[in-house]
């Protein structure tokens, strides 16, 4: 196990991971960070079945994957500047 | 023009949509390769399976645990009404069996770890099973999206092929 995953699972008072694929990866805090490979696999698996040659696929997946991406960031911050926006008009 | 476009590696072998169909269901990929798409196939399998044993990891086999519907109780309800209604408890098992067997082995997996005294004792964090089941279920609708290719392309060689014999088009 790396250190990451260690302090990870150290983070959760008498957790010990032992047994891969029966318990959770200790990614209590960091789970977000699961999206990325998400949505690379899903964009290979959209543009394998989209595009007319095999070798198109590689660029296609990459520039999907990078818009998919750029589009949470967005989303993300534009939630976010409402919920900032909304406790500041509140409080 | 544009419908020939999008089929411009047409498939080297004629198999009936059918079991393009069922083969993808069997094995993410295998549908691709069965028509003679071995590069689309391995490519668009490997991301299904990924996804789907990558899902597994993070959030252990209680992922793809499959919805109890047996006994029945049909308790003033219809039997399909109950059926329908235990399987929505746990709805993101209906993505997930898209994987076919690699789903039916998780689930029985899943089901041996629950009936462990020693191994049930480690089920899910809830958060990492939401993201385990979550990338299961992704796994299963896209190999959907390659069971539905697979036969389209399969259908479309055996229409061609018709067409050819029958002196329509080449």
């Amino acid at each position: 196990m790396t250190p990451f995953l260690l302090a990870q699972a150290e983070a959760v008072p008498g957790y010990s991971y032992k047994y891969p694929f029966i318990q959770p990866l200790p990614l209590w805090d960091q789970w977000w960070w699961t999206l990325i490979p998400l949505v690379v696999l899903v964009c290979v698996a959209y543009k394998g079945v989209k595009c007319s040659y095999v070798r198109e696929v590689p660029v296609e997946a990459s520039k999907m994957t990078v818009f998919v991406l750029v589009g949470f960031v967005l989303a993300a911050i534009g939630v976010g500047l409402v919920v900032k926006g909304m406790a500041w008009y509140v409080g | 023009m544009a419908e020939t476009l999008s089929y411009m590696t047409p498939p080297t072998k004629k198999v009936p949509w059918g079991l393009a169909l069922l083969a993808a269901w069997l094995f993410p990929g295998l549908g691709h390769i069965l028509i003679g798409e071995k590069a689309r196939g391995l490519l668009v399998g490997s991301a299904v399976i990924i996804a789907f044993v990558g899902g597994l990891l993070l959030g252990g086999v209680n992922s793809a645990e499959a919805p109890t519907v047996l006994p029945l109780q049909t308790n003033g309800i219809s039997v399909p009404g109950e059926i329908f209604g235990k399987v929505m408890n746990r709805p993101w098992f209906v993505p997930q069996i898209m994987c076919g067997p690699l789903t039916i082995g998780a689930a029985t997996a899943a089901a041996r770890v629950n009936a462990s005294p020693r191994l049930a004792v480690y089920k899910s964090h809830i958060r990492m099973g939401d993201v385990g089941t979550l990338y299961c279920g992704v796994a299963g609708m896209m190999n959907l999206l390659a069971m539905v290719d697979a036969a389209g392309r399969a259908a479309r060689r055996s229409q061609d092929a018709a067409a050819a014999a029958a002196g329509g088009h080449t």
